[in-house]
């Protein structure tokens, strides 16, 4: 069942009680006759709106755990505690009340616009961030049934949407009328000349695999064995180049603080502060979800499949798909972090070398070498492998000769 | 396309202190910098020609913030020098302790300053979390954790506290460990090299001909250092390396430094071996109340370079006729202009870093 039908039915149960308890009390006449049909004839609007605020909620909800798990832990890392923010009862001295009370300051903090900047592209720039990342996470399903959509194209509506927010920060750079504004914004829009094209053409192996861009085929397709050991130099430059889709350290240029001071949102404040920071994170949520769809196997259980007798009775197989999902994007999520906590960050010119001269071959020596195993296994079946196995080790060998050769720098 | 001026400073998160630079950029790449001091300017020397000398020692502390008592180790030596007065050895040797102690701090954070300029925040709570031993130690010695007001004309002001030795042992074996620790996240972090190998690079003609002193001198290749060729307190009788780079560049003023930290832990390790029992300041010492009139020029090694006094006496009063002070920083700070040309936006916190300015001993 999936989540469509599942909100549809709940619906529908709640609207025919609450019809059902006017005819009981006997009402009828032309007003509910209206209101029936006028249900009738919204009953799609309202069931997709529905679905869509559930996707959204449960988005933002990760959102909010992402920025606890990245603010604990790069903490940790830097040996110190992080945020200790909690009240008495609430995760005291955890600081699980502290994005809730950064959320509140940016909330009542004044909204300001220098005054030179041209107002109404200056307020779209975080609008459109915010919209088309969340848009992203109606292309992401979490399980078989939790999905907003089912597209067939999902992978190309994820990655056409996901490219799409260097063209706000460019908007927002350019219009705050500022000159470090002006540079992050610049950035932003060479960092998606040099790593888009990487980053897109690193999943063409696994569609070839896949032989599908929904991404619940892609998923089952790694029912025995993960893409991750089919395509790890896809994986590799997915990787590198997610990073810099999503700007965060070794790639976040647009807002280097060392140097633009905060980058392009140098002029926001308040809750275009807040949108900037919070798309951010969400960008940071769906590279992660769409690594662990493409390449972690998705909602597949990481663990054989067993069952246990529960005592009081029925049999426990495991959590649910979308919890092993959740839980595998966070990993994902953590592994980030720790590059944050582990690494500086690059120069311009350096990720445009990065892109063009390193991973740009190297995502086509992958697709390269998809197509050769093609050749020699057409069909992905369990007995073939163990060839693909044989394929991706020297490959994985030879990245990392080249990383031993310094070819990466 | 149009090029711009673009100030880094002087409120601005890249620059180590209050100053500015104005750096002309076509794109990313810069053509053209001038450099703006004079923000903290409180006339120290001024000051210095109206206060009795023991009223301007606490003064000296607040000349760089970073590295407070190497300024006023050199100004009680410089009237040292004039009074024509030698401190006890074993004042000598604190003060040697004192300074180097001084030096780690200071370089630490400078090391976390530079990494932070690329991003890497990690190391510079790292740095400062190490650097509080440090300032442990001072507060254990001397009471103050910052302004220490530590030396004394003919002496220091106490002796070491009774445990302060194998406090201080047990800090410097620490210090060893987390230098290699440092050489793991800054030496061999691909970024790291990346960021820094043949940034900023100040070939050694040039260095010479700005006047760089210090670490800024030695990371172009040249080795000199006042501790060295005109041993002052007790040096000569320690043993120690000068590390020397090979291209000027920023990955070897941080290979420079990092070394000098690990010779400094090793100075105060040699200093608590070989420190003579005695006083600590000279027996029945009191302050002239004139200054002889002559003058005097002192040098020493600043953890950022050659710094010196010139100190003359009026022979009238106790209060100095003239103090000029030599700043190393101000001198590196002046030179940026020349080698920042060609460097990208990027780079620029990371030449500034370089330099390790302290604004307080720049602007005076």
């Amino acid at each position: 069942m999936d989540l469509y039908s599942a909100v549809s039915g709940l619906v529908n149960w709640v609207v025919g009680g609450l019809f059902g308890l006017v005819e009981g009390l006997g009402l009828r006449g032309p007003v509910v006759v209206f209101l029936r049909d006028l249900y009738g004839s919204l009953e799609h609007a309202i069931i997709t709106a529905v679905v869509a605020i559930l996707v959204l909620v449960v988005g933002l909800l990760m959102v909010v755990l992402m920025l606890w798990i990245e603010r604990k832990l790069i903490g940790r890392l830097a040996d110190r505690r992080a945020t200790m923010l909690g009240i008495r009862g609430i995760g005291r001295g955890t600081g699980a009340i502290q994005l809730f009370a950064d959320a509140i300051k940016l909330f009542v903090k004044e909204d300001l616009a220098p005054k030179k900047a041209d107002r109404h592209v200056f307020a779209a720039g975080p609008s459109i961030l915010v919209a088309s990342s969340v848009l992203v996470l109606v292309a992401i399903p979490m399980s078989e049934g939790f999905a907003a959509s089912d597209l067939d194209g999902g992978l190309i509506f994820a990655m056409a949407v996901f490219g799409f927010a260097p063209f706000a920060v460019f908007l927002s750079g350019w219009s705050a009328n500022n000159k470090y504004t002006l540079i992050g914004g610049m950035r932003s829009a060479t960092q998606m000349i040099s790593c888009e094209i990487p980053f897109l053409l690193s999943l063409v192996g696994v569609v070839i695999l896949a032989g599908s861009f929904r991404l619940v085929d892609i998923v089952h397709m790694q029912g025995e064995l993960w893409f991750i050991v089919l395509q790890p130099i896809a994986f590799v430059v997915y990787f590198i180049a997610m990073i810099s889709e999503i700007e965060r350290i070794p790639f976040d240029l647009p807002e280097a603080e060392a140097e633009l001071v905060e980058g392009w949102q140098t002029e926001y404040s308040g809750l275009k502060f807040a949108f900037a920071m919070m798309s951010g994170y969400i960008r940071g949520y769906v590279g992660c979800a769409l690594g662990v769809l493409l390449f972690f196997g998705g909602w597949s259980s990481p663990v054989p499949a067993y069952s246990v007798a529960l005592p009081w009775g029925g049999e426990f197989s495991g959590p649910v798909p979308e919890l092993w999902f959740l839980m595998k994007v966070l990993l994902l999520f953590m592994v980030l972090v720790w590059v944050r906590a582990a690494l500086g960050r690059v120069r311009v010119d350096q990720i445009v070398n990065l892109g063009w001269k390193r991973l740009l071959p190297l995502a086509l020596f992958n697709i390269a070498l998809t197509v050769a195993f093609l050749i020699f296994a057409p069909e992905l079946e369990s007995d073939t492998l163990a060839m693909g196995v044989a394929f991706s080790v020297p490959s994985l060998f030879l990245v990392a000769m080249f990383w031993k050769w310094g070819w990466f720098r | 396309m149009t090029q711009m001026w673009l100030n880094m400073g002087p409120q601005h998160p890249a620059t180590h202190g209050l100053w500015d630079l104005f750096v002309r950029v076509d794109g990313e790449t810069i053509k053209e910098a001038q450099t703006k001091i004079g923000y903290l300017h409180r006339g120290v020397e001024k000051i210095a020609e109206n206060r009795t000398v023991e009223k301007f020692l606490p003064l000296n502390d607040r000349l760089c913030y970073v590295a407070n008592s190497s300024w006023t180790t050199l100004f009680v030596m410089g009237v040292e020098e004039l009074l024509e007065v030698t401190s006890p050895e074993r004042a000598q040797y604190i003060r040697v302790i004192v300074l180097e102690l001084q030096r780690i701090a200071s370089h630490l954070v400078w090391l976390g300053a530079y990494c932070s300029d690329m991003g890497l925040l990690t190391m510079i709570l790292w740095a400062w979390r190490d650097r509080e031993l440090m300032l442990d130690l001072f507060q254990f010695l001397t009471g103050a954790r910052i302004m220490h007001n530590f030396p004394r004309v003919g002496g220091v002001r106490n002796d070491l506290p009774p445990t302060f030795r194998e406090r201080a042992l047990k800090a410097m074996d620490y210090m060893d460990r987390m230098c290699d620790e440092y050489e793991l996240i800054c030496g061999r972090n691909e970024l790291f090299v990346m960021r820094t190998k043949g940034i900023g690079a100040l070939p050694l003609d040039r260095a010479i001909a700005l006047g760089a002193t210090g670490p800024m001198l030695r990371a172009s290749g040249l080795e000199r250092d006042v501790r060295k060729e005109d041993p002052y307190l007790v040096y000569d009788r320690l043993d120690f390396k000068v590390p020397v780079g090979r291209n000027g560049d920023g990955w070897d003023r941080y290979t420079v430094r990092l070394e000098e930290t690990r010779q400094s832990v090793s100075l105060v390790r040699q200093c608590l071996q070989k420190m003579p029992e005695g006083d600590v300041m000279i027996p029945g010492f009191k302050m002239p109340k004139v200054l002889p009139a002559r003058a005097v020029y002192r040098r020493a090694e600043d953890p950022r370079g050659e710094g010196a006094v010139y100190i003359v006496g009026d022979g009238k009063t106790n209060r100095p006729y003239r103090l000029k002070i030599r700043s190393p920083t101000y001198i590196h700070l002046l030179g940026i202009p020349h080698y920042i040309v060609g460097a990208r936006v990027s780079d620029v916190p990371i030449i500034m870093g370089g330099a390790d300015p302290c604004m307080a001993e720049v602007d005076r």
